[in-house]
C-alpha cells in the first residue's frame, strides 16, 4: 500500500477519524502503532516478522544499555554485538548476493548455490533507525523512561517506514510526550504537503521516468542526443520522486499531528558537492554524518595520526580525521543505496570528490563569490555524470551511455517531451525557491479557510489527477 | 491559524464554499482539458459499420500520446473529406486507424488516396474496435459503405482467442457500450469528469494488476486443432460475406515490436499463430499483409519506429505517422499487385 494508492487514502480517512475519536493520548499512539503495523503488513506479511525481531532485539539491547553505567565496557559489547546483529539481518537479505558472488568470481567458483532473499521493503531504512537509536542511548542523549510500543512507534511509525527520513529518536520522542489531537489546522497544512508531493511524484517523476527507464533498459539503441537528455532528465526525475515521496511523508505526519525533519532543500542549486549531500537526502547524509563519521574522527586510533601528523603539517593535520572519515564512509554511502558496484562506485566517486574539496578549501584561497553561478553548474555537471553511475544496471551500462553520448552516436531519436518541459521549469521553481527564501526551501502554505484559496486547492488536485501519469509507479527508494 | 469553533452555521458555509470551490475547479480544470486532452462524446453507429463513432465534427485535442488538435469528420470519422459515397477501399480498424495523434493528413486513410489516386478510400477507424469487433462489424459496414474493390482491416493483434473466434463465428461479440442520452451522456460532456473518470478507473485497474503481478499466471491460448478450425471457419465466413459483394478483403497486421539489446528490430508475437493465420487468410482468398518486414527496414535506414511518440513511450503505444506510412505503402503495394 504506497501513499499514491486510493487504498491507502482510504487507509488515511480512516485513521485519522480513530485518532480523532480517542481521547487518550497513550491510546491514540497504540493505534498509531497497529496501523503502522497494517500498513507495514499489507505489503507482505512476511515481512513483518522480520521487523518484530529489530524491534525485539533493539529494545532488549535498550534495555541494557539503559541500566547499565556510561563508560561500562559491557555497554559497549552489547552495543557492538546488537549492531552486528542487526547489521548481518540486513546483511542476509541486501548484500549476501553480491558478496558471495564476488567472492566467488573471485575464487573461480560458481555461485549457482547462493539464496536469493526477497529484499523486505524499508529494511535499510528501519535498521538504520534501530542502530541510531542505540547509539543514542550509548551516547546518554536518551533519557527517561521509554516503554516498548514507543520504541515499536518510533521504528515503525508508517510515514516514515519505507523511505524515511530518517529521524532523531530525541526528536520523536519528545513529541510523543506531547499530545496529539487531530486538528483542521493541521489536516490543512499536511494535505496541501501531500499534495504538493503527490504532484512531484505522479506528474512529474513518474512521467519522467517512463523516458528514462525505456532509455537506460537498452541504451546502445538511442541517439546520443536521447542519451544526454536522459542523463539531464534523470536527475529530476529521482528528486521529484524521492523528495516527492519525503514531502508525502511529512504531510501524513502532520495530517496526524507530528513533525517529520526535512529530506530535501534545493540540492540543485549547490556550489559544491559538500553542499549537495547538505541538501540532497539530508537525514541520510546527517545519520552517517553522526553515527559513523563523528565516531570515526573522534576516535582515539585517528587522534593518534592526528597528533603524529602535526609535527609534519599543521594544515595536514588538521583535515587528516576529516579525510580518513570521508575515504571510510562513502563507499559505505553508495553500499548503502544497494548491492552493485555502480553504487559502490557511486559512493567512492562523492568520496573522491569531497576529499578534492577538504584539500581545496586547507590549501586553496578564500572563494570569489562572483563565480557562484560557475560552481553551481559545475556541481550539476558533476551529480549528472555521478547520477548516470547511479542509475545505470551495471558497470557496463556506464561505458554503453557515456560512449553513446560523447560520440554522438546514431540511433533512435526519443527526445521525450516532458524532459523539455519538466526539468527546466522544476529547476526555475527551485530558482525562485532559492532567491524568494534566501536558499532554504519552503512549503506554500494557503489558509483555506479563504474562498480563493479553496477554488485554488481543488483546482490543483483536480489538475493532478488529470495530469498523473497511470502506470506502474513504485518509489524508487523502496529498492534501497 | 486559530482553531474554530464548531457551529452549523460554519460548517454549513465552509461545506457550501467547498461545493462551490469543486464546481469552479471543473471548470477551469474542463478548460485545460480542452487544450490538454479532450477525445469528446462517442453515439451509437445505426449502421453497425463500427459500434460507435465521435458525433459530426468532434473536436479532439491529444498531448497525452502525440500532439495535435483536428476535428473530426462530418460522418464522426478520421477523413480529410467527409465523402463518404464511391467507397473504393474501406479502411477498418482500432484506435490505430482512428489515428488522432497527429494530423489527419499523415493517416493511413489520408495517405492511400495520395497512393492510391485512382481509388476512393474512406477510413472508418474507430478507438477501440479489435480485430474481432472489425470482423463482427464487416458485413454492416460493407453494406453501409458499397466499397467497389477492397475492404481493408488493419490490425496490431491477430491472437484472438478461441472462445472470441466463437463468438465471431455466432455473431456474439459484445457491443462496445455508448451513451447516446441520460445522465452519463450529459456526464461525458463534461471535459475535466471524463478524464478525471478514466483517470481514476485506470488507476485502480493498476493498483490491481501490480498487486496481483507475482501471484497471476499468464494465460495464454494455444494452438489446438479446435481454434484453428473455428479460426478458419471465421475467415470463411467474412471473406464470403466480402465475395458475395465482388470485394476483396485485406488483413494489414502491425505488429508490435521491440528492439533486442543487439540492436535489431523483433517482432512480439507468436511466430506459429502468426503463420496459422496467414495460411488461413490464403486458403480463403483473404490478402494478408505483414507490415514487419517493411517496418524492419525502416527502422535499418533511419531507426525510426513505427509505434510511439516523443511525449509517450518510443516503440509503443499507438502507430505513428511513420507507422501509417508504412501501412499505407504495404496496402498500396499489395492492392496493386493483386490489380496486377
Amino acid at each position: 500500500m504506497s501513499f499514491q494508492t486510493i487504498p491507502f487514502f482510504a487507509f488515511l480517512i480512516v485513521l485519522i477519524f480513530v485518532l480523532a475519536v480517542t481521547k487518550n493520548e497513550k491510546i491514540r499512539q497504540i493505534e498509531l502503532l497497529l496501523a503502522s503495523f497494517l500498513f507495514y503488513g499489507i505489503w507482505d506479511w512476511r515481512f513483518l516478522g522480520l521487523l518484530f525481531l529489530c524491534i525485539g532485539i533493539t529494545h532488549i539491547s535498550g534495555r541494557i544499555l539503559s541500566n547499565s553505567k556510561n563508560g561500562e565496557e559491557s555497554q559497549k559489547t552489547v552495543l557492538s554485538i546488537s549492531i552486528v546483529l542487526l547489521l548481518i539481518i540486513l546483511g542476509i537479505f541486501k548484500y549476501l548476493k553480491f558478496f558471495v558472488s564476488g567472492l566467488c568470481n573471485v575464487l573461480g567458483l560458481h555461485d549457482s548455490f547462493t539464496l536469493n532473499f526477497v529484499l523486505p521493503i524499508g529494511i535499510s531504512f528501519y535498521i538504520f533507525t534501530c542502530v541510531g537509536y542505540l547509539i543514542d542511548i550509548y551516547r546518554g542523549e536518551l533519557t527517561g523512561p521509554i516503554s516498548l510500543y514507543q520504541e515499536a512507534l518510533y521504528i515503525a511509525f508508517f510515514p516514515k517506514i519505507l523511505q524515511g527520513p530518517f529521524q532523531k529518536a530525541s526528536d520523536f520522542f519528545k513529541q510523543l510526550k506531547e499530545k496529539h489531537p487531530i486538528t483542521i489546522d493541521n489536516i490543512s497544512s499536511g494535505i496541501q504537503i501531500f499534495l504538493f508531493g503527490l504532484i512531484k511524484k505522479l506528474v512529474i517523476a513518474d512521467r519522467l521516468g517512463l523516458f528514462v527507464d525505456n532509455v537506460y533498459m537498452n541504451p546502445s539503441v538511442y541517439s546520443g542526443a536521447t542519451l544526454l537528455l536522459a542523463a539531464l532528465t534523470y536527475p529530476m526525475q529521482l528528486y521529484c520522486d524521492f523528495s516527492g515521496y519525503s514531502d508525502m511523508a511529512v504531510g501524513v505526519a502532520r495530517m496526524i499531528g507530528y513533525e517529520l525533519p526535512q529530506n530535501f532543500n534545493i540540492p540543485f542549486l549547490s556550489k559544491n558537492v559538500a553542499e549537495y549531500w547538505r541538501r540532497w537526502h539530508m537525514s541520510l547524509n546527517i545519520w552517517f554524518r553522526d553515527y559513523l563519521f563523528y565516531s570515526l574522527i573522534r576516535s582515539n586510533w585517528v587522534n593518534d595520526l592526528r597528533k603524529k601528523a602535526k609535527g609534519r603539517s599543521k594544515k595536514f593535520a588538521k583535515m587528516l580525521a576529516p579525510l580518513i572519515g570521508m575515504i571510510i564512509v562513502w563507499p559505505l554511502v553508495g553500499l548503502w543505496h544497494g548491492a552493485s558496484w555502480n553504487y559502490i562506485l557511486y559512493g567512492c566517486l562523492y568520496g573522491l570528490l569531497m576529499i578534492v574539496g577538504l584539500i581545496g578549501d586547507t590549501y586553496g584561497n578564500k572563494k570569489n563569490s562572483k563565480m557562484d553561478i560557475l560552481r553551481i553548474i559545475r556541481t550539476w555537471i558533476v551529480t549528472l555524470f555521478a547520477l548516470i553511475i547511479f542509475r545505470a544496471q551495471d558497470i557496463s551500462t556506464i561505458g554503453i551511455i557515456l560512449k553513446g553520448i560523447f560520440t554522438w552516436q546514431r540511433g533512435i531519436s526519443y527526445i521525450y517531451t516532458w524532459s523539455l518541459i519538466f526539468v527546466p521549469v522544476v529547476m526555475l521553481i527551485c530558482i525562485f525557491a532559492y532567491e524568494k527564501n534566501s536558499g532554504e526551501g519552503f512549503y506554500i502554505q494557503l489558509d483555506l479557510g479563504l474562498f480563493r484559496n479553496k477554488v485554488i486547492f481543488c483546482t490543483v488536485s483536480m489538475l493532478t489527477i488529470i495530469l498523473m501519469y497511470v502506470g506502474e509507479n513504485y518509489f524508487m527508494y523502496f529498492q534501497f | 491559524m486559530n482553531n474554530r469553533c464548531w457551529n452549523t452555521t460554519i460548517v454549513i458555509k465552509g461545506i457550501a464554499e467547498w461545493i462551490i470551490a469543486g464546481l469552479i475547479s471543473l471548470l477551469i480544470s474542463s478548460f485545460f482539458v480542452l487544450i490538454y486532452n479532450y477525445s469528446g462524446t462517442h453515439i451509437i453507429n445505426l449502421s453497425g459499420a463500427t459500434d460507435y463513432k465521435w458525433v459530426a465534427g468532434q473536436y479532439k485535442a491529444q498531448w497525452a500520446e502525440g500532439i495535435n488538435y483536428m476535428h473530426m469528420d462530418e460522418n464522426g470519422f478520421n477523413n480529410l473529406s467527409s465523402d463518404d459515397e464511391n467507397v473504393d477501399i474501406l479502411l477498418m480498424g482500432g484506435s490505430h486507424m482512428e489515428a488522432i495523434q497527429f494530423p489527419t493528413e499523415y493517416n493511413a486513410g489520408s495517405l492511400l488516396n495520395e497512393y492510391l489516386p485512382d481509388y476512393r478510400t474512406y477510413n472508418i477507424g474507430m478507438s477501440g474496435h479489435q480485430l474481432i469487433n472489425c470482423l463482427d462489424n464487416l458485413e454492416a459496414a460493407v453494406v453501409e459503405y458499397s466499397p467497389n474493390g477492397y475492404v481493408v482491416i488493419e490490425t496490431d493483434n491477430i491472437d484472438i482467442s478461441e472462445e472470441d473466434l466463437v463468438c465471431v463465428r455466432d455473431g456474439l461479440v459484445p457491443h462496445i457500450p455508448s451513451y447516446d442520452s441520460g445522465l452519463l451522456y450529459q456526464l461525458q460532456r463534461v471535459p475535466a469528469l471524463k478524464v478525471v473518470y478514466k483517470q481514476l478507473t485506470d488507476k485502480l485497474s493498476i493498483d490491481r494488476l501490480m498487486r496481483m503481478s507475482d501471484k497471476t499466471d499468464v494465460d495464454t491460448d494455444g494452438i489446438s486443432s479446435s481454434r484453428i478450425e473455428v479460426l478458419k471457419e471465421v475467415l470463411n465466413q467474412k471473406a464470403a460475406v466480402c465475395s458475395d459483394n465482388n470485394i476483396r478483403l485485406v488483413l494489414c497486421y502491425m505488429p508490435h515490436i521491440y528492439v533486442g539489446e543487439d540492436g535489431k528490430l523483433e517482432r512480439d508475437d507468436d511466430a506459429e499463430w502468426t503463420e496459422t493465420v496467414r495460411n488461413a487468410a490464403d486458403e480463403y482468398g483473404i490478402i494478408m499483409i505483414d507490415c514487419f518486414e517493411a517496418a524492419k527496414t525502416e527502422y535499418e535506414n533511419t531507426y525510426a519506429l513505427p509505434y510511439g511518440f516523443n511525449n509517450s513511450t518510443m516503440g509503443s503505444g499507438h502507430l505513428n505517422m511513420v507507422g501509417h506510412e508504412i501501412v499505407a505503402r504495404e496496402i498500396a503495394k499489395a492492392i496493386e499487385e493483386d490489380k496486377g
